[in-house]
């Protein structure tokens, strides 16, 4: 009896050791991804908290503590809650659209007899690793006045007047959500394929004996089996849009007259360039802040539907 | 084993945590700190040049956005290599908006430039000096140089503080608002060169209908706010609006003179461009580098630039058939003049530099007759330099230019020359969005209607005074520093008329 007890108390303190080396194992594994979201993640997000509570031009020795000044301020700014709404606007506009399309391509480009696909991949994937100042720059000639998209739609009289996609007000928004789709939709179409890689094979065959077409087969099987994988893109893609930056300034600086502003080129007007007097880091900051706590709470939204999606499919 | 392995991998862990620490950049946030670390700096390196025996390669880093005098720099940047072996001149031209973003980030990171120019659209001599940004010249420059600067182009708060110099202006500045024309599109439209509004505005819209799209009355570069601001103060002055230059402070009847009359008007000739179709659409999405070059193309007949344009012009497009002219007046006469600018402060040497006394060779020969007589013979400035103006200017655009601007300029009060106090309430006041060049970009994009102007300026008068006021009372200024009563814009403003407000 004392034996036994002794050979579980054994293989008891046997357990917890290798527990405590798998523990050890996985934290030393992690301690690098920590340190770095430490140095380059967490420790900016503290210093910018800092930095929302004082009122200070980021270029001088010279900070003032304002408290929550910077907050108060904001809430009564409307180029802020402008530049807010349009951040909104453009995640609603961009993630279908950006969802749909690279779904679409990742559909065809899924298909193993189609010929050259893999360069068709490419070709898509091409424009997310060009970068946005290079882009921008060559959309703005593009989407020109005298650029080729309103010559093409003037010879095929599609338009009698160029259409002046970056300067309207009422479609510059539209225009940058469109050149950010076609941009990013090459990482998303990626997503959507390793979803559809874990579509078997059978279900295919077993459609097709059963005369369903592509479409069919689409909607009623792969469609329901790949969507929890696209929550999880959905988020992706609303988080990244949120953050969008360096396509709007590139193209459009936030213009005209604020109608592209985003919290991103908002935050960056404010933290280094000024009109008259210094620029407002604080103020910046705490711009960046607020906005940042609303895409936290967006997160987590986002993050309790995509579980109901998911409970929802396994049933 | 297993337990070899770990100690392995939290030793490697741990060398890269140690390198990555060590990899960490130090940034300095005191000024007399940032100065005493780059002397150390300095000292150490001439220690380290010493050992080495004096072959070590030296680079001398300048940044800066004079991006129209590049093709000169770049030549300049060759011959001081090639009579100084061994050293490198690193030269990196930035628009203001890039300068204004990267390297204040490398100011403030211990790793600014050699040489670099006063960031001037958010910062002053003053305060740069206060932060420890520059050195001071007066050592470091031969004697008699500062001599031979023009004079008045040595400003006090701009070039000098107390005696003591730390920037050097770039070039003299008449005025960067003057207007050019394309003379050929002129000619294919049977059009003179209007003189008021009204003529500018029909001129427009007879070039816009003759160019079927092809080129249009009107364009600049509306994606740079600052520009459109410019212009909209220099027509309102032309109208006796009274106001300063950019990012400078003037107030009429103790408030900020943005709604006047002269302003609306301003605003209004922009309204009606736009609806008459006449300004080019891509306007509002262009710099103004890339408005003076489409300008140049043959897509419209009128830009409002500096005369920086006319050496880029020059070398890019040699054959561009143009003309300078006065920037429009109302229909009812000029009331006004344009302020003739001040020389603003430009390149000083870094406080954290390792080689000042090559930074200043660089500036001797950079304000030498060889490269301010190359410059102004291309026209593309006029010289600060005594008697190289008179030397080198050529006839042609670069010479209307220079005698448009002398008619068309005249002193105005500079609220800095009655108190310095008012650098101190330049580096406090906050800037009022959206501002005289954003709306003026409103405007021209139709954002804004002609009917909504004057209640969007009377918004936007009402906040700047308000900030004004905020600003001065900081910073224990008199608001009625702003305010010049005996300034009568048709007459230009005197060391007599400061005096008499004393």
């Amino acid at each position: 009896m004392r034996a036994q007890a002794g050979k579980t108390q054994t293989i008891s303190a046997r357990k917890k050791r290798e527990r405590h080396s798998v523990n050890l194992w996985c934290w030393l594994f992690m301690s690098l991804t920590l340190i770095f979201y430490i140095v380059f993640q967490g420790y900016p997000i503290i210093c910018s908290i800092q930095y929302s509570l004082l009122d200070w031009s980021g270029l001088t020795s010279s900070a003032d503590f304002a408290g929550l000044g910077n907050y108060l301020e904001l809430i009564n700014d409307s180029l802020f809650w402008n530049a807010f709404i349009n951040s909104f606007k453009y995640t609603l506009l961009l993630v279908p659209c950006q969802l749909v399309v690279s779904l679409i391509l990742a559909y065809i480009l899924n298909n193993d007899r189609m010929k050259g696909r893999v360069v068709y991949r490419t070709m898509f994937f091409l424009p997310v690793i060009t970068t946005a100042s290079i882009v921008g720059i060559i959309m703005i000639f593009i989407f020109g006045v005298s650029g080729p998209v309103n010559a093409l739609l003037q010879t095929l009289h599609i338009i009698d007047e160029p259409v002046q996609f970056l300067s309207d007000g009422s479609i510059a928004l539209y225009t940058v959500v469109g050149i950010s789709v076609w941009k990013d939709c090459g990482t998303y179409m990626i997503y959507w394929l390793a979803g559809l890689s874990g579509v078997s094979k059978d279900l295919y065959e077993a459609a097709a004996i059963d005369g369903a077409n592509r479409r069919q087969t689409f909607f009623h099987i792969v469609l329901p089996l790949i969507v929890p994988i696209g929550g999880v893109i959905a988020i992706l893609c609303a988080i990244n849009s949120l953050k969008v930056f360096d396509i709007v300034k590139t193209m459009t600086e936030g213009g005209p007259y604020y109608a592209t502003d985003v919290i991103g080129t908002f935050v960056y007007r404010q933290a280094f360039s000024s009109e008259m007097g210094m620029p407002r880091l604080g103020y910046a900051s705490a711009a960046a802040i607020l906005f940042g706590i609303t895409v936290i709470v967006i997160g987590i939204i986002l993050n309790i539907a995509k579980a109901k999606l998911n409970s929802k499919s396994q049933i | 084993m297993k337990r070899d392995n770990m100690k392995r991998a939290a030793v490697l862990l741990a060398s890269i945590a140690v390198l990555t620490g060590c990899a960490m950049p130090s940034v300095g946030t005191d000024g007399e700190e940032t100065t005493a670390a780059a002397s150390t700096q300095q000292a150490a390196s001439g220690e380290q040049q010493d050992s080495a025996g004096g072959d070590e390669e030296i680079v001398l880093r300048v940044v800066d956005w004079s991006d129209s005098s590049k093709t000169w720099r770049d030549e300049f940047h060759q011959k001081f290599m090639e009579e100084h072996p061994g050293i490198t001149i690193e030269y990196t031209c930035l628009t203001q908006d890039q300068f204004q973003n990267t390297v204040m980030t490398s100011i403030m990171s211990n790793d600014a430039p050699d040489l670099f120019p006063v960031p001037i659209s958010t910062m002053r001599l003053p305060t740069c000096v206060q932060e420890g940004w520059f050195l001071p010249l007066n050592d470091l420059m031969p004697e008699g140089f500062f001599d031979q600067f023009e004079e008045g182009t040595l400003v006090e708060g701009n070039h000098y503080i107390d005696g003591v110099y730390y920037t050097l202006p770039e070039k003299a500045a008449p005025t960067s608002v003057l207007m050019f024309y394309n003379k050929d599109i002129l000619e294919e439209c049977g059009l003179e060169v209007p003189t008021t509004y009204s003529e500018f505005r029909e001129a427009c819209r007879i070039v816009t209908e003759h160019g079927a799209g092809q080129y249009y009355g009107l364009i600049d570069g509306g994606k740079q706010v600052a520009r459109l601001e410019s212009l909209v103060r220099g027509l309102a002055n032309l109208a006796g609006g009274q106001l300063s230059d950019n990012n400078m402070a003037l107030t009429s009847g103790g408030r900020a003179p943005y709604d006047s009359a002269a302003m609306a008007g301003a605003y209004t000739l922009l309204s009606q461009l736009y609806q008459d179709g006449s300004i080019h659409p891509d306007t509002v999405n262009l710099t103004a580098p890339e408005a003076r070059s489409i300008f140049a193309q043959g897509e419209a007949a009128f830009l409002c630039q500096g005369s920086w344009c006319i050496a880029t012009w020059s070398q890019e497009n040699p054959d561009f058939n143009y003309g300078v002219m006065p920037l429009i007046i109302p229909d009812d006469g000029q009331k006004g003049y344009l302020p003739v600018s001040e020389t603003i402060a430009w390149m000083g040497i870094s406080s954290q530099t390792e080689h000042p006394e090559l930074a200043a060779e660089y500036l001797v020969e950079l304000y030498g007759e060889d490269f301010q007589g190359a410059t102004v013979a291309g026209g593309e400035r006029y010289s600060v330099i005594k008697g190289i103006n008179e030397k080198y200017m050529t006839e042609g655009p670069s010479q209307d230019y220079y005698n448009i601007a002398q008619e068309q300029t005249l002193a105005t009060p500079i609220a800095t020359h009655r108190d310095s106090k008012v650098n101190d309430f330049y580096a406090e006041v906050r800037s009022v969005d959206p501002s005289l060049g954003s709306i003026a970009q409103g405007v021209i994009a139709g954002s804004i209607a002609e009917d909504q102007i004057q209640g969007i300026l009377t918004e936007l008068a009402d906040a700047t005074t308000a900030e004004w006021q905020r600003a001065s009372e900081a910073v224990g200024l008199d608001f009625g520093t702003f305010e010049f009563p005996n300034w009568d814009p048709m007459e230009a403003y005197t060391e007599e008329d400061y005096a008499e407000l004393q």
